[in-house]
């Protein structure tokens, strides 16, 4: 029998639809799900698939690639090239999986949710493809970890890490929590498919993929570089649901991109922000994470906000600032807490790293070479114990990272709300506003800080709250070159060899 | 005499920390507390200080006040934001 040609039925079979008569409409896609809110039926007419893709053309793409994918992991298992790799880059493939895999696998329930909740048979029909994108990748970071196990325990935590308490994966579960597994769908779309993944990480993975390749780390490279091409067609649908809310609700659009703009950013500083300039060695470094980000990520908002008539958010400028800074930050916190860390933070302020960090972000000596000069000189002094954090960092009520980690030394100030007789700390004052215009909807999470005061972390002391993170002796972090590096400072360089 | 939890932030530094002080404790040991974590090991220490001087809320707290007292006063809740600087 002849195949009818895809264009033959597509527009058929992309409405296919049931005009219920056992439930109300409202009951089989209640607006909790779908999010439709004052959207009219009629204005879903308008929602136009970005790419068209049919079953039988997903399952023959996606076989192509998984062989590729597949055949490439294997021949690299019996070439055994992971002992060949620069720790310092092996701790961002770690870091990677362990805070990347289970975001997958929420993702595989929020495709789930617009393929049965979406509020048009279109975008219910991609949920399909895109649902079962999310399980690929959460498959193939499993099977690249898994292979590794041999060679790391660390890898382990690519499974483990979203049922501990790791300080990070709170901050990052706490996010995808609230904009995959709660949101309704047209939230899903604009938070994640478009914030998230059209706008951060389908460019990142790029960039990791270029940066692993160039570290010599081909079977990482080729495992983000096949989950990218999914990412980048899937995350595209959230440009015909922001339209359409842009036409009938266009604040609610607006504030659901300000604020997981900034969520996300803020998870982006964390980690490839320090993965970009620490962990990426120096000598294969192509662009600082501001570049990369004004290049790729800056401008990729930018047309997306023109194009969909959205604002720039209200706080643009400052975060435009904090591009030059909140990565130090959090590379410092992360590096003084390694011990609460499943791989080994690079130090990354060698000498040579120092001139290329100061060539980069003009501020960053009096920024952060002061602090880095107090660490050095201990751990040169024998008192390593002294550069490893004894209490736990104050942390945000939002984003559960650390208070004054957007910006810089110069600019920790105090932000706080009291809501319903509880005191609440920010990290900023873009997170404050997060707050404070939908509290009800953060007022009950508890961060770190709050649990151990709780009494949830016993002994009551650092030993204690790594214990309680599910931190282990074999994948605790410690310094990635073992303070090696800090040699060179015991001598005062001359200025001509500068 | 209670442990009590109070955020507190080392002007020049990068964080603020959760610190656990008593409230039996002065200001001056408070400040030396909240310190201990930041002077000698994100910041150097200054040889022009003498000792620190501790802010809450914008007011300048006199070194031998008790903590106790403000917090029975209930001027000084679990976390408060105290700042702390050296003092010339
Ligand atoms: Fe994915
Ligand atoms: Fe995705």
């Amino acid at each position: 029998m002849r195949l009818l040609n895809r264009d033959d039925w597509y527009d058929i079979g992309r409405d296919l639809d049931w005009t219920l008569t056992y439930v109300d409409h409202a009951e089989a896609f209640p607006d909790s799900w779908s999010g439709n809110g004052v959207v009219p039926a009629a204005a879903w007419d308008a929602w136009d698939e970005p790419y068209r893709v049919t079953y039988h053309d997903y399952v023959s793409v996606q076989r192509e690639k998984e062989g590729g994918a597949h055949a490439v992991r294997e021949a690299l298992k019996r070439a055994n090239i992971f002992h060949k790799l620069d720790p310092a880059h092996t701790a961002s493939s770690q870091m990677h999986m362990g805070t990347t895999c289970m975001v997958e696998q929420m993702a595989i329930t929020m495709q789930s949710r617009f393929c049965r909740f979406a509020p048009t048979p279109r975008w219910r029909n991609l949920g399909v493809y895109g649902m079962l994108d999310e399980i690929r990748h959460t498959q193939l970071d499993m099977a690249f970890s898994h292979d590794l196990l041999k060679d790391d325990q660390s890898f382990d935590w690519c499974q483990k890490a979203f049922h501990s308490n790791e300080w990070a994966v709170i901050a990052i579960r706490n996010f995808f929590d609230d904009v995959m597994l709660n949101a309704d769908c047209m939230e899903a779309a604009i938070a994640t498919s478009l914030t998230v993944e059209h706008g951060f990480t389908n460019i990142q993975f790029v960039a990791l993929a270029a940066d692993a390749m160039e570290a010599g780390d081909i079977d990482f490279s080729n495992l983000l570089s096949s989950i990218q091409t999914d990412e980048s067609r899937h995350a595209q649908c959230g440009f015909p649901a922001v339209e359409i809310l842009m036409k009938h609700d266009p604040k609610r659009a607006q504030h659901i991109f300000d604020v997981s703009f900034w969520r996300s950013f803020r998870l982006f500083q964390t980690l490839t922000g320090i993965s970009m300039d620490y962990y990426t060695p120096l000598h294969q470094r192509k662009m600082s994470f501001k570049e990369f980000m004004m290049e790729w990520v800056v401008t990729q908002h930018e047309r997306t906000i023109r194009d969909v008539g959205l604002q720039k958010p209200w706080y643009w400028d400052e975060f435009l600032a904090c591009l030059d800074h909140g990565h130090h930050a959090m590379q410092l916190g992360t590096w003084m807490y390694r011990p609460t860390l499943f791989w080994n933070p690079n130090a990354g302020v060698s000498r040579a790293e120092r001139k290329w960090l100061n060539s980069k972000y003009p501020g960053w000596e009096d920024s952060w070479g002061v602090i880095w000069d107090e660490i050095i000189r201990n751990v040169n002094d024998g008192a390593a114990e002294k550069t490893v954090g004894a209490t736990l960092p104050a942390l945000c009520n939002v984003t559960h990272l650390p208070i004054g980690a957007h910006w810089d030394r110069h600019h920790v100030s105090k932000q706080m709300s009291v809501y319903k007789g509880r005191t609440y700390y920010f990290d900023s004052n873009v997170s404050k506003w997060i707050f404070d215009s939908n509290p009800e909807r953060y007022a009950g999470s508890t961060n770190v800080v709050e649990r151990f005061l709780a009494g949830q972390i016993q002994p009551m002391d650092l030993g204690g709250a790594v214990q309680w993170m599910g931190l282990t002796p074999d994948v605790m972090g410690d310094d990635a070159y073992k303070y090696r590096w800090a040699a060179e400072y015991k001598s005062p360089v001359p200025m001509a060899a500068e | 005499m209670a442990l009590f939890p109070l955020y507190g932030y080392f002007k020049g530094d990068y964080i603020p920390r959760l610190i656990a002080v008593d409230t039996d404790d002065t200001f001056a040991q408070v400040a030396g507390k909240i310190a201990e974590h930041t002077v000698g090991r994100t910041l150097p220490n200054d040889p022009r200080a003498k000792g620190y001087v501790v802010t809450i809320d914008d007011e300048i707290i006199d070194p031998a006040e008790i903590l106790g007292a403000r917090v029975a006063a209930q001027k000084v809740q679990p976390l408060h934001w105290v700042d702390v600087n050296f003092a010339y």
